[in-house]
């Protein structure tokens, strides 16, 4: 029952740009036909409508430009000049890998630093000598997103990280985006047996108009102990689309926090499949939206083996005319007994013209499980700002304080001290409360 | 643990195979021609009687309906119906209308009786002493395949001025109230079933309570779908004027069948200021046998409009029976005060397919909605809640509190949550909660550990997953909900 698709400018703009990039990305014939596939299919769809029940509430046909160009190369020596040393996590020792435009910089990157434990290589050597292979799980087949990633696939960073490592020092994947125009990337991570890594995913950009779809792939093997760090701090103008993709090995502790920090349009999307009995995947994340911007998290959470627990917990604080969405899915497969997933999703809303809308879904089909699912909504209790007033603190003052509490709830479940320190100190920064 | 296994077992047993009213009643009757067409509703029509402007907007809906594609958006999967193999019309052949029980077909007596439905059951579920039974008659318009044959209680409720009859009779004898609210809450083209469903709709009931009274009785309707290939499709609509209360029952069972049979209810439901209407479903329609074959193809549209301000709509529904149930009783939260409540209690088993849940619209300022709903999986059932809560701009200081459990029996069920919540309301506040589980060993052991057999203890566990909507359904009602509660999951409860 597929109706025509109405073609708009952004489609037909997206469109052309698709099949005029083709010739000159990476990849061997093998990666071609899937990209072909991929721009095929996009030909026939284009960009999906709200009648589309995953983007039912991010309208990615409005927001996309019809002027649509790829991003340009910039050398090290500009990129460096804008790779301020700022950021979220500035106070985090770290190590970078950075990307620019899309392209990974070995120049701007801390590659001598690195472990001997970990290796590093650029996706595109990996296109061209065909050992890039795509094997997205099960719940993340037919993503748009992910498509269009392939179709326009330029670059990325492909870590490997060997057997029982224990890195010292947090790896940052940096991702900067300069002059407007469209980049395409996909990093992996692939984390051997036993190991205990940390990775900081970073957004950063310009104020130009400019767009990024940036996919990660998790590979992580048995007994891994895993934290990621994903901080969107796009542009004002920028459209993100960012996807998360991770299969998980047995007996793994997965820690995943998103904050959705800015951004003009931010879609930060996660499919996790659990392919390994007895592991853990703690999925948290924090949204401040404000002015016009539009954040969505949407995560799909595949719970195909037994005895696995997942917790889902996101906070989302809208302030002016922003728009927020959650959309969660849990699904618990016949044979993943004893299951145990909860998810839930708050949101806070200090505005009039703000507006959220929160979809958490279960699809169960194991019995002896145990899943739940909760979801609020609403504006700051009268009462605790009277209880705080009373005790002579201004109104103003009080709200910030109440925000940040919310927040916080969501911060403090991140096991590392140092980001809980970083992150909490970014939204007393934000909020204006840091003395 | 063995208790569940052997509760799965005996479910597997007597689930659906044993569906106790598929029978067929033999009685000649009337057919349309057919299929679909502007002729067969034309037909329909003309058999009803029903005035030029009647005919016009029912040809209106058909010519929309031709243009509309089916849903495909529910958690469903089922061969879709052929809507030119199904006929149209079909009623039981009586000369002219009968004036009391003494005229209705024996027959049609002897397929009540069968039910258990109360024609002659009335008194003894009414009530106890005989001074009160007068105040807790129920009221019965029964409507045998597509036409009301018998209405009870006509008088007694005329002289408290409420209108209590088939939907056919108000078109010719209130055409200004049906002119004023039909399609007024459901609109012709809201979605393909509503819109087949206006094009040829047979029967249905309506009321209409005047302003400031309270309705004397419990008012009821059977349902029985009888005749062979005959798709159901019947139209409520129900006024409060202000002031006014109103009960409706509403209960349904349907003979076995191989062929899907496919049913497409429109229900209104108009609440003016300060009226309240609690409609309460039991729906036992033939599930299908063990194998997934046969079954009814449930797809309603249910909604109420709290058009004006403390209006109150209270849906209450049990399902258990239909191969394929989609169905979201609605509450549209227009007028200020207003409030929307929703009890549901969805049991699947064998190879039933239910995707059901509500939709709560909040329009106007301290509107509060409430949500309830226990699904109960087993067999190779899938039974999914699809619920919305949204506050648009107006809405402010809406309340919503939402609540959905499911329970798992066996491990070829699937129960599902997709709620959608969405606010534009600073001030809304709404909360959302949902839980799946099975009966836990805990809660097994703890009973056991206080003598209660392993039965008793699920039948126990069972009772009180449910209760918060039992609860809410009218006492007529409840006894047969509990009686149908029992035979779906028979062997667990005892």
């Amino acid at each position: 029952m597929t109706k025509p698709t109405i073609k708009t400018a952004a489609d037909e703009a997206l469109e052309g740009l698709l099949k005029a990039a083709q010739e000159n990305l990476p990849g061997n014939s093998d990666f071609s036909s899937l990209r072909s596939a991929a721009v095929s299919a996009f030909e026939q769809n284009g960009l999906p409508t709200r009648r589309v029940e995953d983007w039912k509430y991010s309208d990615l046909k409005r927001v996309m430009p019809s002027d649509l160009a790829l991003a340009e190369p910039v050398d090290a020596a500009t990129a460096r000049e804008n790779l301020s040393g700022s950021g979220i996590l500035k106070s985090v020792d770290k190590i970078q890998l950075v990307l620019v435009n899309g392209c990974f910089s070995a120049e701007l990157s801390d590659l001598s630093e690195l472990e001997d434990s970990v290796t590093v290589r650029s996706v595109s050597d990996a296109l061209q000598a065909g050992d890039f292979v795509l094997d997205d799980p099960e719940i993340a087949k037919g993503d748009i997103a992910l498509s269009l990633n392939t179709a326009l696939l330029q670059d990325g960073v492909i870590v490997e990280i060997a057997e029982g490592a224990d890195l010292a020092k947090p790896l940052e994947i940096r991702h900067v985006m300069l002059g407007g125009g469209l980049a395409t990337l996909r990093n992996r991570v692939v984390i051997g047996k036993g190991a205990k890594v940390g990775i900081i995913e970073t957004f950063v950009g310009d104020a130009a108009a400019y767009q990024l779809n940036s996919a990660i792939d998790y590979r992580i093997a048995d007994d891994v102990k895993l934290n990621v760090m994903r901080i969107i701090n796009e542009g004002d103008q920028a459209i993100h689309l960012g996807s998360t993709t991770a299969t998980v090995g047995g007996n793994v502790h997965f820690e995943h926090f998103t904050l959705s920090a800015s951004g003009q349009f931010v879609r930060s999307q996660s499919f996790v499949a659990m392919l390994g009995e007895y592991s853990d995947a703690d999925l948290f994340g924090a949204s401040l939206v404000n002015g016009k911007r539009h954040s969505d998290i949407t995560l799909k959470m595949d719970h195909a083996v037994p005895n696995c627990n997942s917790k889902e917990q996101y906070r989302t604080v809208l302030d002016d005319k922003a728009e927020g969405v959650f959309q969660g899915q849990i699904i618990v497969r016949q044979y993943a007994q004893k299951t145990d997933a909860k998810m839930m999703s708050q949101a806070l809303l200090l505005s009039e013209d703000a507006s959220f809308n929160n979809k958490p879904e279960l699809e169960i089909y194991a019995d002896d499980v145990v899943c739940g699912h909760g979801a609020t909504c609403g504006d700051l209790d009268e009462d605790l700002l009277f209880y705080l007033g009373s005790r002579g603190i201004p109104k103003d003052l009080a709200k910030k304080m109440l925000v940040m509490a919310f927040l916080a709830e969501a911060i403090e479940n991140v096991s590392n001290d140092q980001f809980v320190e970083a992150l909490e100190g970014y939204i007393l920064d934000r909020l204006g409360l840091s003395e | 643990m063995a208790a569940v296994k052997e509760t799965v077992d005996q479910v597997k047993q007597i689930d659906v195979d044993q569906y106790k009213y598929g029978f067929v009643t033999e009685i000649e009757s009337d057919k349309a021609p057919i299929g679909l067409n502007e002729d067969v509703i034309r037909f329909i029509s003309a058999k009803k009687a029903e005035p030029e402007w009647m005919l016009e907007w029912r040809l209106d809906a058909y010519r929309r309906w031709l243009t509309m594609e089916e849903p495909t958006w529910a958690k469903l999967d089922y061969p879709k119906p052929k809507f030119n193999d199904i006929y149209y019309y079909s009623a039981p052949k009586v000369a002219e209308g009968p004036k009391s029980l003494d005229e209705v077909d024996p027959e049609l007596l002897r397929t009540y009786e069968k039910l258990g439905i109360p024609l002659q059951e009335q008194e003894i579920l009414a009530g106890v002493t005989e001074e009160n039974r007068q105040y807790s008659k129920v009221a019965v318009d029964a409507v045998f395949d597509s036409v009301s044959v018998a209405t009870t209680f006509k008088e007694e409720l005329k002289k408290a001025g409420v209108i209590f009859c088939s939907i056919s009779e108000a078109i010719r004898e209130h055409p200004e109230l049906v002119k004023k609210y039909l399609a007024s809450v459901v609109p012709v083209s809201d979605n393909f079933y509503a819109t087949l469903n206006s094009a040829v709709f047979t029967d249905g009931s309506f009321v209409y309570v005047p302003e400031g009274v309270r309705c004397p009785m419990e008012l009821s309707t059977y349902f029985r779908i009888n005749e062979q290939n005959t798709g159901q499709f019947e139209r409520t609509l129900i006024i409060a004027d202000k002031g006014s209360y109103v009960s409706y029952l509403e209960g349904c069972t349907a003979p076995q069948r191989d062929e899907n049979q496919l049913h497409a209810a429109v229900v209104e439901l108009i609440a003016l200021e300060d009226a309240e209407i609690k409609y309460s479903t039991v729906q036992n329609w033939y599930p299908g046998d063990s194998e997934g074959k046969g079954g009814i193809y449930n797809f309603v549209t249910k909604r109420g409009d709290c058009r004006e301000k403390n209006s109150k709509i209270s849906w209450t529904q049990v399902e258990t029976g239909s191969a394929i149930t989609w169905k979201y009783p609605s509450c549209i939260l227009r007028g200020e005060n207003s409030t929307g409540e929703f009890y549901s209690i969805a049991i699947s088993n064998g190879y039933q397919q239910i995707d059901s849940g509500t939709k709560m619209t909040h329009l106007g300022k301290n509107t509060s909605s409430r949500i309830i709903s226990k699904g109960i999986s087993a067999g190779r059932s899938n039974n999914t809640y699809r619920g919305l809560v949204s506050a648009h701009k107006k809405a402010s200081g809406a309340r919503n509190f939402t609540q959905c459990d499911s329970l798992l029996i066996g491990d070829q069920c699937g129960a599902h949550t997709v709620p959608y919540v969405e606010s534009k309301n600073a001030s809304a506040i709404f909360e959302h909660e949902a839980t799946t589980s099975k009966i836990s060993d805990d809660q097994m052991f703890y009973c056991q550990a206080r003598g209660i057999g392993e039965e008793e203890a699920v039948a126990l566990i069972v009772n009180g997953f449910v209760k918060d909507v039992i609860q809410q359904l009218p006492m007529e009602f409840a006894v047969e909900a509990q009686k149908l509660i029992n035979i779906s999951l028979e062997g667990s409860v005892g």
